[in-house]
């Protein structure tokens, strides 16, 4: 294999890294706000169901990032790397200024960017990036009514409960199923998107024919990348996630991680690659509002918005800028 | 307007705007979603309504 074949996958498991790190946090921040579990064993929870979460899905996310973003023919090792550096930047950049926006959309965003510096617009493959666009919007509003409804059950079921710290114990321990089901969603849809750079890149490279399948030590590599990442943990975009947006007890950590969860796992079994990050975001504020609208913190899901909206174009230029680099150089 | 209902309809808006867009394959989900916010818009409203 060529040596910059070996460095572009390295760079991509380093995405992968990098993605655990900023958007594993979801995975904990309830967990963590209502106090079920230490920071540290949280993480641990976490990193081992984003890892195993290889065993439960296929690979049809990856799928759909190596074919359905841009055309195939435009995929150069260069181009490759360009649109990493461009979803890495733009990850690190939200990630200092503490935003929890997505490295889903950064990837698309960074991948497009690249490819259209080197042939034009010609190249992005619509049907794909409609599918993605649409999956956009919808995942923080599949997460928000699923986690209202959720919540509004539960309520409904356990009205009769006088004592609030009663019912908050029980759904303490039913929080550490919810965040594992949460974290094999995060793991599936996530660690995918990382396989599918990678398995553009080895067609690119003529490794794996045209229509071939993800190698096993792809996906074992994602999945270490990603869990190893999670370990690293990402305290600023915790906070946001776990008491900006609004204040959780563990029977509201409980029914927005699920949510959240059941999301992932529809999205994954079809082959969407969607933001964890939006979906527990919308999943949280869906909890909150079974209170009243007032509970949710409008202006952190504001921030959030405008970082959403700016993800994509962020990581496109980025990419677009160091792809033209990237060619000058070569 | 109920402040939860107006909420819930512009969500439902929102989904609504998407079924033209959207993949065939994948059309149910916002149609679906739509019938869903309308659904809890108006036991918003009934809620409210209840509570006067």
């Amino acid at each position: 294999m060529d040596i910059w074949v070996v460095l572009v996958i390295l760079l991509a498991l380093g995405f992968d890294y990098t993605n655990g790190f900023h958007d594993a946090a979801n995975s904990i921040a309830t967990v963590v706000s209502t106090g079920v579990l230490k920071p540290r064993y949280a993480v641990m929870w976490a990193a081992f169901f984003n890892f195993i979460a290889f065993l439960v899905f296929g690979t049809e996310v990856a799928s759909t990032i190596a074919k359905d973003v841009v055309v195939q023919e435009v995929l150069t090792v260069g181009v490759i790397f360009a649109g990493l550096v461009g979803a890495i930047g733009w990850n690190l950049l939200t990630f200092y200024l503490g935003l929890p926006t997505s490295s889903s959309h950064a990837l698309v965003g960074g991948m497009a960017g690249a490819a259209v510096a080197v042939s034009g617009f010609d190249v992005l493959k619509v049907e794909g990036l409609r599918k993605i666009g649409v999956f956009i919007v919808l995942s923080p509003l599949i997460g928000l009514a699923l986690g209202l409804i959720l919540m509004l059950v539960i309520l409904r079921i356990f009205h009769r409960v006088k004592r609030v710290e009663l019912l908050n114990r029980g759904f303490r321990k039913g929080q550490l199923i919810s965040a594992a089901a949460f974290s094999l969603g995060h793991g599936a849809n996530d660690a995918q998107k990382t396989m599918g750079i990678i398995l553009a890149l080895l067609i690119t490279a003529g490794e794996v024919p045209k229509n071939g399948e993800v190698p096993l030590w792809v996906i074992l590599a994602a999945h270490t990348a990603i869990g190893l990442g999670t370990l690293s943990g990402g305290w600023r975009i915790v906070k946001t996630m776990g008491s900006k947006i609004t204040r959780l007890q563990p029977v509201g950590g409980f029914a927005a991680e699920s949510a959240a969860a059941v999301t992932l796992f529809a999205t994954s079994a079809a082959g969407i690659p969607v933001s964890t990050t939006h979906t527990i975001t919308g999943a949280i504020i869906g909890v909150g509002a079974t209170r009243r609208l007032s509970a949710v913190r409008w202006g952190i899901a504001g921030t959030v918005i405008w970082a959403w909206i700016l993800t994509i174009p962020g990581a496109f230029t980025v990419a677009f800028v160091t792809s033209l680099i990237v060619r000058g150089v070569s | 307007m109920n402040r939860r209902v107006g909420f819930f309809l512009l969500a439902a808006l929102m989904c609504l705007a998407l079924v033209p867009v959207a993949d065939s394959a994948y059309r149910v989900v916002p149609e679906g979603l739509a019938v869903t916010y309308v659904v809890l818009a108006v036991l918003a409203g009934l809620d409210a309504m209840g509570k006067r």
